[in-house]
């Protein structure tokens, strides 16, 4: 049987980072880390080798679509799904599995999640 | 000043009245306000006859835009012999509004006595328009600004308590009676509106170029209908045919939705139908619902940013309907019996409307 799924979480919002780590360990996923950057989510990605990366995409200093370049060019398999509050906001969208507005059903996400990976 | 030298006296007294006649309104009127004379301007602009403007009271012009205060202060002025200067608003015979910068004179005759009074007034209706449009604008934009970065702001919050809801279902599954079960809906449903709403000012304010491609108008129209929440009670009925124009699809399909949305929460119950027809240039999509109709008095207002009946409505969505309309180089209207909203698209975008992608 595989090894049980697993994933980092990348948001500056350190609340939403505990809530959404709680419901993916409730669903039995692995969080291995989690990371206010997109500086965190390059360094977590090459420590961890996650099945997956939760990404935020406005971050202070590195944001979201920094980490998706230095990750995918890191690993071009990567699978990484976007949460965000600005829809509009510029990165590769072709690069990144799905893209979630908040507020997101995580009911949902889980399940793209597993399907995914 | 300077002495006026008979040929200028000449020529002003010869040609001055038609100078007049071309950029002002000339009145005359007598010492109750009674019309005497009236030019051609005056006639143009207040769309009466000389002989309806003649004899009668220049009260029957009055607007109902500026409040009594303002009538008493102008007459004060003028009936105490000086002379006035303001900006009024008229209302012409068919009901349209113009704006005049208005200077009245007392005239007086041999006894000291004011026996007329002179005004000259000139259209001034556009300037007032582009003004009320820039200030409309700019507060607007301010409004604009702050309203998508409080709706910003307010998604991580909602994301959360979405969450933290979740983790409470699953963490007390089979622990919780339905009457908690009932209270998690509530706050499920309280997330649902507030989404919602920020939606509706992000739409709102997102003045993005219209990308334009071909794009099926039935297609765009069922895209709309399936986000939706349609209760029981209320069918819709589209006109299944395939219809292409070049349009921006995803802000349609904004515009579609709360065209639909609206007239769903207008009828409770009822029918909705969607109908459209290609014409040689532009194409005309209509939603006609049961409903009981728009009240008249308001029908005016419906497309106004922030206008809004509903307790839950945000006032922005038939706004946001009918930039996207526009945007396209289109136009909606709505009428009563049946209530029904006519959009006219172009089936060709004018280029300042927006820029293709390539599909």
């Amino acid at each position: 049987m595989k090894n049980k799924l697993s994933g980092i979480i990348i948001d500056d919002d350190e609340d939403l980072l505990e809530v959404t780590s709680m419901f993916l360990e409730l669903k039995g996923i692995a969080v291995k880390g989690t990371g206010y950057n997109g500086c965190d989510a390059d360094r977590l990605y090459q420590q961890t080798h996650p099945d997956f990366v939760l990404l935020d995409m406005k971050m202070p200093d590195y944001d979201g679509a920094y980490a998706i370049k230095k990750i995918k060019a890191y690993d071009p398999n990567a699978k990484i799904f976007v949460l965000t509050g600005y829809i509009d906001y510029p990165f590769e969208k072709d690069k990144v599995e799905q893209i979630f507005p908040k507020p997101y059903d995580i009911k949902k996400l889980v399940a793209e999640i597993m399907q995914a990976c | 000043m300077l002495k006026k030298s008979s040929f200028l006296k000449e020529l002003i007294q010869n040609t001055v009245e038609s100078v007049l006649d071309e950029h002002s309104i000339l009145a005359i009127t007598d010492a109750t306000g009674n019309i005497i004379y009236a030019n051609k301007k005056f006639c143009d602009l207040s769309k009466y006859s000389i002989e309806e403007l003649l004899g009668n009271n220049h009260r029957i012009l009055k607007s109902g835009y500026h409040d009594n205060s303002f009538y008493e202060n102008m007459w004060d002025t003028i009936s105490n012999g000086k002379t006035w200067h303001g900006d009024i608003k008229n209302k012409a015979k068919d009901g349209t509004f113009y704006w005049l910068k208005t200077t009245i004179m007392p005239i007086f005759n041999n006894s000291k006595k004011i026996s007329h009074y002179i005004a000259i007034r000139t259209d001034i209706t556009e300037i007032i328009e582009i003004r009320e449009k820039l200030i409309k604008a700019e507060r607007l934009s301010v409004i604009g600004e702050l309203s998508a970065q409080l709706s910003h702001d307010m998604r991580n919050p909602l994301a959360i308590i979405e969450n933290a809801n979740d983790i409470l279902r699953l963490k007390l599954e089979g622990k919780l009676d339905e009457e908690s079960k009932k209270v998690l809906k509530y706050s499920d449903n309280a997330i649902r509106r507030l989404s919602h709403q920020i939606e509706n000012v992000l739409d709102f304010v997102r003045s993005n170029p219209l990308k334009i491609q071909l794009s099926d108008i039935n297609e765009i129209i069922y895209l709309g209908i399936n986000t939706l929440n349609i209760p029981n009670k209320i069918k819709i009925n589209v006109d299944n045919k395939s219809l292409e124009i070049q349009c921006d699809p995803f802000q349609l399909e904004i515009a579609f939705k709360n065209l639909i949305q609206n007239s769903i929460q207008a009828i409770e119950k009822g029918s909705i139908d969607i109908n459209y027809v290609e014409l040689q240039n532009e194409i005309i999509i209509e939603f006609v619902d049961s409903g009981p109709g728009i009240p008249e008095d308001i029908i005016g207002k419906i497309f106004d940013p922030l206008f809004t009946t509903k307790q839950k409505g945000t006032g922005l969505g038939l706004t946001s309907c009918k930039n996207i309309v526009e945007q396209h180089g289109g136009k909606i209207f709505v009428k009563n019996n049946p209530t029904t909203f006519t959009i006219i698209l172009p089936k060709n975008i004018p280029s300042q409307f927006g820029y293709k992608i390539n599909t």
